[in-house]
């Protein structure tokens, strides 16, 4: 049966890594779904690695907050991605806040991304796209991980992976100076960086215009890296001297936050990747003592 | 500034004292543990103000916290929910922590390395049968031959052992597909197909089709892997994270404090193994712990023929507490896998498929193939 067939398109919601989505209907069920279309050109090199990454990987991963994959349908010139729909991502949720956001809603949705998380890191998968854009919201509030068109599984040791991986914005230091060599603290990097813009409401952390600009904001808040606190660090493919800079209020760059929770953010924003907290143990930290499990995003 | 962080310090050391720092190794514990410290954080916490105000939030959130200690638990276990209970042993005192002095190293995941050797286990154990060729047209033969030439197009495109094993897996499970009867002009196709389709999971920059078609010497064309590829996604329903024994033999040589030349001896042995098919059904953990095994006492042998001591009776203790615990093998199951490896090993030089001997008999690979060679001919192992 084919796509058509099964399922009413809606709407366009949006672009993916590759290829359009759409707001869809289940003709049967009447479950309402999102579908990737993936186009599939003869002269072209087949499946995207993206997608069959993204489909081996995601088949693997079953939890409430990851995005589930329904189904893959295979026509002609297309496979299509069948995936349960969330009414919103946290980007757009960011755009209805208005600049105020309530700490409790802050931890709770924190807590799920990690809890995403730490669940792709126990099962060998790095995300290595993690940005609002790529988390979705349903209508219970529940926090999805989704497009995992740049993850990929790794072993241990881990290899050399690209360099070329993860949103500017949320680009590990590490990543930034050109490593290969990463884990899954390029992800906790990501989680830091949004966990301080939905405490602020949405405003990014570190919105850089170009690497060396990403770097510079990134040193301003953290001060200036050295070898002493980055074994390594210079030796990097892509390190360049850094402009010195002594270390930046954490208060003032999210003032909203609770000091349990800038206790917290400066665990993930540490430039050692070495040093940086994993999803899993943050989850056991302090912060969420108080954490809300019925939480409505509507009131 | 500074009196913030120490706040905040405080809170964490005082407040929620050992009940909420993560194990040492940064692992998840039982339970247990987070019970027994938590008394010893509660009577800690009355004599600081910082504390005494933290600790008022404990007593109401004692269920919370149990409750988020459960919710850690619920990953862990959903994380091996399709073969039941993923759970961590403990370790025996008479075993070393083989990543102690790791923490800093990145490439080894420490925090989650115990958790995700616990998954690979548990996902492995799905085996394609050892006979599964005998209802086909292709033989063991062909596939050997096959095998082989995907090997030197692995080692012709520089791509990573990874690649090889995931295709050879590909191909396995794709020809054990029931009512699926591959022919012996098709054969190539599935091989060249099954590297293509691995090398796009697991390559930073894979090869282009192109590059395949050619490299099959245009045997297949560019549109028959394209469509092969969807043939073959839709049947392994896209399956193409499986463990292979390369994932297992560096946790063993990490355990057994390999040097290079011994690793990568381990890996020809291992490599082999892909050659013959009554393999398919083992375990990867096994084979790499049986190669592991096997590269032990020819390492063992070649000391002993350079020395005049008679070591005969020392290769009891090859198999240590260590590569027990983390192979998670009794020398008992590995040796009888050693042995059909030692037969592999031996024939190799006079076997018909020689891609794996050559690729191992480089400098670069230390010369592990010609040494293994020169050194097994009268070796036995110990007789259990």
């Amino acid at each position: 049966m084919n796509a058509r067939m099964k399922y009413e398109k809606l709407e366009k919601v949006g672009e993916g890594t590759y290829g359009t989505v759409f707001k869809a209907r289940n003709r049967e069920s009447h479950d309402v779904v999102a579908l990737k279309r993936v186009r599939l050109d003869d002269e072209d090199e087949g499946i995207p690695s993206s997608a069959l990454r993204e489909i081996a990987l995601l088949k693997q991963l079953r939890h409430k907050n990851i995005v589930q994959l329904l189904d893959v349908i295979h026509t002609e010139k297309k496979l299509t991605l069948v995936f349960e729909y969330c009414d919103q991502d946290l980007k757009k949720y960011f755009d209805s806040l208005n600049g105020y956001i309530q700490p409790k809603i802050v931890r709770s949705l924190f807590y799920q991304l990690l809890c995403g998380l730490a669940y792709c890191h126990l099962k060998n998968v790095l995300h290595r796209d993690l940005k609002p854009q790529n988390i979705l919201l349903n209508k219970n509030g529940e926090v999805k991980l989704a497009d995992f068109g740049l993850a990929r599984a790794f072993g241990i040791p881990v290899r050399c992976y690209s360099a070329e991986v993860v949103t500017l914005w949320y680009r590990p230091p590490d990543v930034l100076l050109g490593s290969k060599l990463y884990n899954t603290s390029i992800d906790c990097w990501s989680a830091g960086c949004i966990f301080a813009e939905i405490a602020n409401a949405g405003r990014p952390l570190f919105p850089g215009s170009d690497v060396e600009d990403e770097m510079k904001r990134i040193c301003k808040l953290l001060g200036t890296p050295n070898e002493v606190m980055w074994p390594g660090m210079t030796q990097l493919p892509e390190y360049k001297p850094l402009p010195e800079y002594s270390r930046g209020d954490f208060a003032l760059a999210v003032p909203m936050l609770s000091d349990c929770g800038l206790d917290l953010l400066q665990k993930f924003l540490i430039c050692n990747p070495a040093k940086r907290i994993s999803a899993a143990t943050a989850l056991k930290h302090p912060y969420f003592v108080e954490i809300d499990d019925d939480l409505n995003l509507a009131s | 500034m500074a009196t913030r962080l120490n706040k905040g310090l405080a809170n964490r050391q005082g407040g929620m004292g050992n009940t909420l720092k993560p194990a040492a190794d940064g692992a998840f514990k039982p339970l247990k543990v987070e019970k027994a410290s938590a008394k010893a954080a509660v009577a800690a916490s009355s004599n600081c103000p910082v504390q005494a105000a933290i600790s008022q939030v404990i007593p109401a959130s004692r269920a919370i916290r149990s409750k988020r200690i459960k919710v850690v638990q619920e990953i862990v276990r959903t994380a091996g929910k399709e073969g039941g209970f993923v759970s961590v042993r403990e370790r025996p005192d008479n075993v070393q922590d083989i990543y102690i002095d790791e923490i800093g190293n990145e490439s080894l995941v420490c925090a989650y390395v115990e958790h995700i050797y616990a998954y690979l286990h548990q996902r492995e154990k799905d085996v394609v049968a050892a006979n599964y060729m005998d209802k086909l047209s292709v033989n063991t033969r062909m596939r050997a031959i096959l095998i082989d030439w995907m090997v030197s197009v692995q080692y012709k495109f520089h791509m990573c052992q990874d690649t090889l094993y995931l295709a050879v897996s590909i191909v396995d499970r794709f020809m054990s597909t029931p009512e699926l009867d591959i022919t012996k002009e098709e054969l190539q196709l599935v091989g060249v197909t099954a590297l293509f389709i691995a090398s796009k999971f697991e390559e930073v920059y894979p090869p282009e089709v192109s590059d395949f078609a050619y490299i099959a010497d245009n045997a297949c064309t560019k549109a028959q892997i394209l469509e092969t590829e969807l043939v073959i996604s839709q049947t392994l329903n896209f399956d193409f994270t499986r463990p292979n024994s390369n994932h297992f033999l560096r946790r063993c040589s990490k355990a057994a404090q390999s040097d290079a030349e011994d690793y990568v001896m381990a890996k020809y042995i291992c490599e082999l193994a892909l050659l013959d098919c009554s393999f398919v059904a083992v375990y990867s953990s096994l084979t790499a712990a049986a190669a592991m095994y096997l590269m032990l006492n020819i390492q063992a042998q070649r000391l002993a023929d350079g020395s005049s001591m008679d070591l005969s009776d020392d290769s009891s203790t090859l198999w240590t507490a260590d590569l027990e615990y983390y192979s998670m093998y009794k020398e008992k199951e590995v040796q009888p896998i050693a042995q059909r490896l030692l037969a592999m090993v031996q024939a190799a030089p006079t076997a018909k498929q020689q891609c794996i001997f050559k690729k191992y008999s480089s400098k670069k690979m230390f010369e592990v193939s010609t040494i293994v060679s020169q050194s097994v001919e009268s070796l036995t192992l110990p007789q259990l």
